[in-house]
């Protein structure tokens, strides 16, 4: 729970730098990241397509190891941890939900909730897991198999693994990505009120205004390098940033120093 | 796809249990008794030869019918615990004062191992008792020998067929892995540690093999009963051998089958836990086709033992030896160049990809750029073809270059021009009639045998016994091909032995010493060395009178006079002067040279018979891999089609495109195996025949090649058909 007095971080990036390829071909998805996230904040991390958002989540997961750099995951250097480590760390201290494919399509919708805990060896409160599935509204089709459920259903049984190990910190990559507005509205607004009411880490990825306009803060990204922060967002102002990041902004003042000559004249 | 990895263990557990039967049948060597029903014990001579000094576990069987002294019985008789003692005789007439087997029967109040031990006490060494099941070998004398042979080729089996499911089974779950790859890479990013993974992928395993396995005991039986039916129709397992599938083998060939399956987990699992928790976040993904150290090291070590059996096999394997290290040789070439596909797919793809382009058109250039970024999976693909194509060609052209080899040797060695058979035995003045013929340089009579050179010390070539072969006095020279270096082979009377120069030399002894031998009814002989010959490689036979030599075996008399025509003379014309002459004769007929390799040929046909039943059930379970690997590639790769039809292509283009993966697979495949086979089989040709093409006749490679490729065509085309119906938006969107 948060301290009273000092905020804590859930996750601290230092430095962070991943490259891809040889050196000729060499692309840099993070450029020299550096950031925090507060505990009990919901992020919205923000850019256009190859900005390196989706590497941005995937490193401070835990889910790759960057070239080079430190990630402090709940006070644990992920850089300092092998693959098995790793592992067990994001079983027992982060959630995930991603666009699709979230579920094991063999296992029912209880199942699929449970797995993490029981590939920790422990055993699931039945309790705890009602409680959760009524709270994403889908206590009634717990022994249903995925594809027996819409594609909103089956995010929200995403987001009820993410909540049972009661992790530190959760991370969603573009979440609301498949689904249609009034459903994302639904998921959104599930993923505000865990981060506001149980004082949940939210990290979500997201290229939707919208959905970003649910979270505290929207950091932004572009070329692998963050490009501003906003607080408190809604989703013109969340726009209205996007289209000044990185190239966009060349073409914006060679646009506004046209418009401003030929006004003068 | 389990489906996939279901069928190949439930074969290879059937194909195994089938063996280990015929493996029990062998040891068991139980043979139904007829005649000596009625007796509890049966005295018989021991037919098995224990002093030829090689393996005590396999000594060589005596070819003739051991025989026991008639006064036996008396000593039997006055046993106590005795109620009847009979004596029998099988075959041929009995030399006087000897029998065939004496029946015991036990009396009331006795149990039969007493009576036995005392029965045992009172036998010398060439006499054993037989009770139970073992009492039918006394009767049917070839059991015995059948017994060794089928458990001989059942341990060559097993041992191929466990290499060959182990690697099936293994490209199998490797499928299945790199199929769920989604799946697993989910469970990992949620937090399965790698291990967890290889455990996962263990049990499942584990699991499948038990229900298949259980599920191959009715079919391993039937399977077992079939393949022993084969081989006693072909007369390699004598008639009354009793077929016996009992829960040993069963139960050893489901441990060995699930072994195998856990084998061939442990490398799959290891592919599992490697895969990357970010690849659940990946659309696609291109695989590299390397091969991993482990499997390296695997495949090198293969090729290595495939090569050097190939080397023993060309120095030092002779005649009919050939297939006990050139067989193995095959199987193991054939799985190294298969663990080495990915390697070689690469090279072949990359060969084949300008005339494919050329002439494939759009559909060619996908063909190949599925083939190259998607190298491991036509590996997978591939190495089942590999596999297939190595044994079938490699065993039959191996086999069909040695026998076309000893053909040849036997036709050097066979210096006569007709022959004489009297089916009741010989008049013995009809040799001497024969000779006066003037068109005849020489005609001697013919016994064969085998035996073992007792006194002075003597190895004889891998413990198989020493040829004997019984002449006539006359005409020796003339009906065999040595040349006589000293002495005179006119000298063959009675107890005498003529032996080659360099054996002679090698036992240290001249003529005019005495050489004993035992003989193949297990009596022993001092013969007196009268003649020192050459002969040509790979003879080995010794010389000995043929009325003495006849003595001594089943028949008891000589049945054959062999001729060779005198110079000038064509075989037609001694043919036909023999027949004249003994036209007046009841039961004696003349037959030219072509009779004797009449049967030599039926003799070779029925040893190869074994192979050929190796190389179908070798070959058939390589046929099912081949199908099975392709049907679920293709059943995996439904949403790809579905895209590519989304993309423009027809249902026909994306079938043509699969038509020429199958194409580069088959022809590529075929290719690498053809190469396989040849590292044994022209080494092997050149040795042995002395040209680089080896004998056989080209359409069985012609019909292999053709079906392989039929088979691969199919295995992709029709599950594609099947892949590709409905509307590819439905299929492009599906989930695995």
């Amino acid at each position: 729970m948060n301290n009273s007095g000092e905020d804590t971080d859930a996750v601290r990036l230092t430095a962070v730098r991943k490259t891809y390829g040889r050196r000729q071909n060499e692309v840099v998805a993070l450029d020299n990241v550096t950031t925090r996230f507060r505990t009990g904040s919901f992020t919205a991390i923000m850019g256009p397509s190859g900005s390196g958002k989706s590497t941005l989540l995937q490193a401070a997961a835990g889910l790759d190891q960057p070239t080079s750099g430190s990630v402090l995951l709940d006070g644990h250097e992920l850089s300092d941890l092998d693959e098995t480590e790793l592992t067990m760390l994001r079983r027992d201290r982060i959630g995930f939900v991603f666009q699709s494919f979230n579920l094991l399509p063999v296992l029912t919708v209880q199942q699929n909730v449970t797995l993490p805990l029981r590939l920790a060896g422990r055993k699931p409160d039945s309790r705890r897991v009602s409680e959760i599935l009524s709270q994403v509204g889908l206590a009634k089709r717990h022994n249903n198999r995925p594809s027996e459920l819409s594609g909103g259903q089956q995010q929200r049984v995403a987001i009820a693994r993410a909540l049972v190990t009661d992790p530190a910190v959760i991370f969603a990559d573009e979440p609301t990505g498949s689904l249609d507005t009034h459903t994302a509205r639904d998921i959104l607004a599930l993923l505000r009120q865990s981060a506001v009411s149980a004082g949940q880490t939210i990290v979500m990825v997201t290229h939707d205004p919208v959905a970003a306009s649910y979270a505290d803060r929207v950091l932004f990204i572009a070329d692998g390098r963050l490009a501003g922060e906003l607080q408190s967002p809604t989703p013109e102002t969340v726009a209205e940033r996007m289209t000044q990041l990185g190239a966009y902004v060349d073409e914006r003042s060679a646009v506004n120093t046209e418009q401003s000559s030929a006004g003068r004249r | 796809m389990f489906l996939a990895a279901f069928l190949a263990m439930f074969f290879a557990a059937a194909i195994v249990m089938a063996c280990g039967g015929l493996i029990e049948t062998g040891v068991r060597t139980a043979v139904v008794p007829q005649q000596v029903q009625s007796a509890d014990i049966v005295v018989a001579g021991d037919q098995e030869y224990h002093d030829a000094g090689g393996d005590e576990d396999e000594p060589p069987i005596l070819p003739e019918r051991v025989r026991v002294d008639a006064g036996l019985e008396q000593t039997l008789a006055a046993l106590p615990g005795v109620s009847e003692v009979t004596s029998f005789v099988f075959e041929g007439d009995a030399p006087p004062g000897t029998v065939d087997a004496f029946g015991v029967t036990v009396a009331d109040g006795t149990s039969v191992t007493e009576l036995r031990s005392r029965v045992d006490a009172a036998l010398d060494s060439t006499t054993v008792s037989l009770i139970g099941d073992e009492r039918g070998r006394a009767e049917l004398r070839g059991t015995v020998g059948s017994g060794v042979t089928v458990m001989a080729l059942a341990g060559v089996f097993t041992a191929f067929a466990l290499l060959v499911s182990v690697f099936g089974v293994a490209s199998m779950l490797a499928l299945s892995i790199t199929q769920r790859q989604r799946d697993m890479a989910l469970l990992r990013a949620i937090g399965a540690t790698p291990g967890q993974l290889r455990q996962l992928i263990l049990r499942e395993t584990l699991l499948l093999s038990i229900v298949a396995t259980v599920a191959a005991i009715i079919p391993g039986q039937l399977l077992g009963r079939f393949v022993y039916g084969l081989l006693t129709a072909r007369g390699i397992a004598a008639e009354g051998l009793a077929f016996h599938q009992g829960w040993i083998p069963t139960v050893a060939a489901m441990a060995v089958a699930i072994f195998a399956a856990v084998a061939g987990a442990a490398s799959a699992g290891r592919r599992a836990s490697q895969i990357k928790p970010t690849q659940a976040l990946a659309e696609a993904s291109v695989d590299g086709g390397r091969v991993g150290p482990g499997r390296l090291i695997l495949a090198l070590v293969l090729l290595g033992g495939g090569g050097a059996m190939t080397l023993v096999t060309v120095t030092v394997m002779s005649g009919p030896l050939m297939p006990a290290t050139g067989a193995p040789a095959v199987v193991l070439l054939a799985i190294g160049f298969a663990l080495f596909a990915p390697v070689l797919t690469k090279i072949t793809t990359f060969i084949v990809q300008w005339p494919v382009r050329a002439w494939g058109g759009i559909t060619g250039q996908l063909a190949v750029l599925n083939a190259r970024g998607r190298s491991s999976r036509v590996a997978t693909v591939m190495a089942p073809v590999i596999l297939l194509t190595t044994v079938a060609t490699g065993l039959l052209y191996l086999q069909s270059t040695s026998d076309e080899a000893d053909r040849q040797e036997y036709a050097t060695s066979l210096v006569a021009d007709a022959v004489v058979t009297a089916d009741d035995g010989l008049d013995p003045d009809l040799v001497d009639r024969i000779n006066a013929l003037p068109d005849v340089e020489g005609a001697a009579e013919h016994v064969e045998s085998l035996g073992f050179i007792e006194s002075p010390e003597d190895s004889s070539p891998s413990n198989e016994g020493w040829n004997l072969r019984g002449v006539s006095d006359t005409g020796a020279e003339a009906t065999t091909p040595v040349s006589v270096f000293d002495g005179d082979l006119a000298d063959l009377r009675q107890d005498t032995i003529a032996i080659e120069q360099s054996h002679a030399d090698a036992l240290s002894v001249e003529r005019g010493d005495t050489i004993t031998i035992r003989l193949g009814d297990n009596t022993t002989l001092d013969a007196r060395l009268v003649a020192l010959f050459t002969a040509p490689e790979g003879y080995d036979t010794l010389l000995l009178p043929a009325d003495t030599l006849a003595a001594h075996t089943t028949e008891g008399v000589a049945t054959r006079i062999l001729v060779t025509a005198a110079e000038g003379t064509s075989e037609e014309q001694l043919l036909a002067e023999l027949s004249d002459l003994v036209a007046s004769d009841a039961g004696v007929t003349a037959s030219g040279r072509d009779v004797l390799f009449a049967e030599f040929d039926a003799q070779k046909l029925t040893a190869n018979f074994a192979i050929y039943i190796m190389v179908l059930m070798i070959a058939g379970y390589s046929a099912i891999t081949v199908i099975n690997t392709l049907a679920s590639s293709m059943v995996a790769r439904r949403r790809e089609f579905g895209l590519q039809r989304l993309a423009g292509s027809t249902r026909a283009q994306v079938m043509k495109m699969i038509a020429i993966e199958g194409g580069i697979v088959a022809v590529s495949g075929v290719a690498i195996g053809t190469l396989a086979a040849a590292v044994i089989v022209v080494p092997v040709s050149v040795e042995r025949l002395g040209s680089v093409i080896p004998a056989g006749p080209p359409w069985v490679y012609l019909v292999t090649v053709a079906l392989t490729v039929l088979l691969t065509l199919g295995a992709m085309l029709l599950p594609a058909w099947r892949a590709t119906r409905g509307r590819p938006a439905e299929a492009a969107l599906a989930v695995d």
